[in-house]
């Protein structure tokens, strides 16, 4: 020690005491024996799928292919076409929908996919198998009708397929089996009978559907919302996020059937007509199918099913178009 | 001090200031007094703070912690339950019914649970006020869509789709932001609670060195030994320091093991939560009948992150869990849904959703249930290990917070008198 003489000193307490008080301010930074925890689960992301704009229509609509003589038996399919092939995979691919009550749903007491739209698909499967039930149903967003068939994931969709000039760029139609009329849902409440009287307010349709763009035509301002699916157009509209709902009567039939507050009304906005849709790859499909047909329409049967489905529902029931060819 | 004579009187100034010993000795000893006292000061304030942080870990943060992991369960089961009711046609299985409604009934419980716990500004409430609002909006849609099935009208499948919708985008979500939330709560709770208070430390050193310092040099001028006051206090200072010292020790070795436990348990939770939205997945595959394996994906994609080298079941084994029931449950399961796929690709829909619903052996609907029954077991293991963990931190700091304050307290006493009995000498 330096200090002079044997004498204490109350400094040198003091410094110890001070550098003691300095380091502890310094110390509330010490790091922690324990760092950071485990990462928790990251969340799930919404995936939502691109959507092609709605281009406008190309021009007039191509009538389909005749039939070539008479329908062959399921046990004398022609070989190597395209319905023998079908018949040795066992099954046909339909590419329809489930909630479309009336035309194509599912059933939920039995599961089961129910509807005019069905009955047709039935119908095909019974032509080439002998058994209506050699089925295999996909289910997709109308959206995504076109490019099911472009994909080869699919023989036929039949799912209130609107022929349009667009659309036959790559699906070959078959001949109308339906003519419909594109209108209005609305609150029975509402008051509402014609389109007019919803100018400025919320009209639902669904994406990828042939009547948006007869919306979006309309001098009325409409803001036009468009969700994945009729059926989601009407619980928006039970939920009173939109004003209306338009789409085809056969469809907002079945709507109306499930919910008796809402009710179909309004002028026809457009009319068109649904076929049954195969890849243009696949004539002789057309051709057969084209036949089928026929014979619904000379036996009766078309009607009879658009009858049994929607003769409660649209008075008149819709009629079967004539068949027309391009060849 | 009545028989003290006049001149000693006057000059009461001179017993603290100048040269004089006995002056520089009261200096000290009022240095070393007060020193003690704010040691013990910063004891109490170090102590109390360890004691409710240890309190905190086992109490708010790991139930809520817990209640958040449930939350999220709850939810992801229930949308689960729902799909599954859907896929099987007809009147829903009396099991899923019951178990969707246990579900929501257990969500409503934790949430109530949670908003008893979480002020206003807390980081947590903003999910929890989504998800309190959020949970009886999903139970109505869910409700309209088994009213719409009971009637045998399509239309039920669109308000389930929107339920579902729901639940992915905004409670779920919520969910996990609680879930983020109360683990970095929990992860800085653990840090205030194992971090040796520096403040006590370095004034209990130095305190001691002074001390020792003082009388080293009083031995050294009057070749004395120091009085029992000062050497008791002394004695009472290097006991408060190992008190502490001890005490985080202990603590620490028991917090280390209930991180580890929370942190097995945390990675449990995520994994049910990946297990319940494959199958949420499976079913929602079925009922859209999308066939083909682009929607399948996401199954796969669940699964795969499931059995992740970095994923949670990995986490859950360095944390000391055995997984290999989990992982044996997991390859069956696969094997199963590959099965349905199988059925479903190849047109035989009745025997995929048979699959799908059925608790056979073999079908996808049992293996399911195995492997979520193996990662809840599981994950129920790993928090009675948290539980008993945190009891065990909470023990090692019995009196953490009064025993060495007191003792820094005696040490002020210690010196205090041992000084003045020096003083008195110079009389």
């Amino acid at each position: 020690m330096t200090s002079p003489g044997p004498v204490v000193d109350v400094k040198r307490p003091l410094v110890f005491l001070a550098v003691a008080a300095i380091l502890s301010l310094g110390g509330f930074v010490l790091p922690s024996l324990h760092g950071n925890g485990s990462a928790a689960a990251s969340g799930e992301q919404a995936a939502t799928k691109p959507r092609p704009p709605s281009k406008p229509d190309c021009g007039t609509v191509r009538e389909s292919l005749r039939p070539v003589g008479p329908l062959p038996s399921p046990q004398a399919l022609p070989s190597g076409s395209t319905m023998a092939r079908i018949k040795a995979r066992g099954r046909l691919i339909a590419g329809v929908d489930q909630g479309k009550y009336l035309l194509g749903y599912r059933n939920p007491q039995t599961g089961q996919l129910e509807g005019s739209d069905i009955d047709l698909v039935h119908m095909i499967a019974a032509a080439i198998f002998g058994d209506p039930n050699r089925v295999q149903f996909v289910v997709r967003d109308i959206a995504d009708r076109v490019s099911l068939i472009e994909q080869g994931q699919v023989d036929i969709v039949v799912n209130s397929f609107t022929v349009t000039c667009l659309r036959q760029k790559s699906v070959e139609f078959s001949t109308p089996y339906t003519t419909v009329h594109q209108r209005l849902l609305v609150p029975a409440a509402s008051g509402v009978n014609e389109v007019e009287q919803l100018a400025g307010q919320r009209v639902c349709t669904s994406i990828g559907a042939t009547n948006e763009a007869v919306l979006r035509r309309l001098p009325l301002h409409l803001q036009v919302v468009t969700l994945p699916g009729i059926p989601d157009c009407v619980v928006a509209l039970q939920q009173g996020k939109v004003a209306a709902v338009s789409s085809d009567d056969a469809i907002l039939a079945g709507m109306a059937a499930q919910d008796p507050q809402t009710k179909v009304v309004g002028r026809a906005l457009a009319e068109t007509r649904y076929a049954i849709g195969m890849s243009p790859k696949h004539v002789d499909l057309v051709r057969f199918v084209n036949g089928l047909l026929e014979r619904g329409r000379a036996d009766g049967s078309l009607a009879a099913s658009a009858h049994k489905w929607l003769g409660e529902q649209l008075h008149p029931v819709p009629a079967v178009p004539p068949a027309k060819y391009r060849d | 001090m009545t028989t003290q004579s006049p001149v000693l009187r006057r000059s009461r100034a001179a017993q603290w200031t100048g040269p004089r010993t006995p002056a520089r000795l009261r200096r000290i000893g009022v240095v070393l007094t007060l020193a003690s006292l704010v040691t013990a000061v910063l004891s109490l304030v170090g102590g109390t703070t360890r004691t409710s942080a240890v309190t905190d870990v086992g109490n708010r943060d790991t139930s809520l912690t817990q209640v958040a992991g449930e939350v999220y369960q709850a939810l992801a089961d229930a949308d689960a339950m729902a799909t599954s009711g859907y896929v099987s046609a007809g009147q829903e299985p009396a099991a899923v019914r019951t178990r969707y409604d246990a579900d929501v009934t257990r969500a409503g419980q934790r949430l109530a649970q949670a908003s008893r716990q979480v002020g206003p500004d807390d980081p947590a409430a903003k999910p929890l006020d989504t998800m309190i609002t959020g949970l009886p909006a999903y139970a109505g849609l869910i409700e309209t869509a088994r009213t719409y099935n009971r009637q045998g009208l399509p239309l039920g499948q669109s308000y389930l789709a929107q339920a579902s919708t729901q639940m992915r985008t905004q409670l779920l979500p919520a969910a996990e932001e609680l879930r983020r939330a109360e683990v970095t709560e929990l992860n800085a709770d653990y840090r205030q609670a194992s971090a040796l208070p520096v403040a006590v430390v370095l004034f209990g050193l130095a305190l001691l060195i002074a001390a020792l310092d003082f009388s080293r040099k009083e031995f050294r001028r009057t070749r004395r030994r120091l009085n029992l006051g000062v050497v008791a206090a002394c004695v009472a200072v290097v006991a408060g320091l190992l008190w502490w010292v001890v005490a985080t020790a202990s603590t620490d070795s028991a917090l280390a093991e209930a991180n580890k436990a929370s942190d097995a348990a945390t990675a449990l939770d995520e994994a049910r939560t990946f297990v319940l939205q494959a199958r949420s997945n499976e079913n929602l595959v079925l009922v859209a009948r999308s066939g083909g394996s682009a929607s399948d994906q996401g199954f796969t994609d669940q699964l795969d992150r499931l059995r992740a080298d970095d994923g949670p079941l990995a986490k859950a084994a360095a944390n000391g869990v055995d997984v290999s029931t989990i992982r044996t449950a997991a390859r069956a399961w696969t094997a199963a849904h590959k099965n349905l796929r199988t059925a479903d690709d190849a047109g035989r829909y009745a025997d995929a959703v048979q699959a799908a619903v059925g608790t056979g052996k073999g079908s996808s609907g049992a293996a399911f249930t195995a492997l979520d029954k193996a990662v809840s077991d599981a994950g129920g293991t790993a928090r009675a290990r948290l539980a008993a963990a945190t009891d065990d931190a909470s023990g090692a700091t019995t009196l953490l917070a009064f025993g060495p304050t007191v003792l820094f307290a005696l040490a002020a006493a210690g010196f205090a008198i041992g000084v003045a009995r020096r003083v008195e000498e110079y009389r």
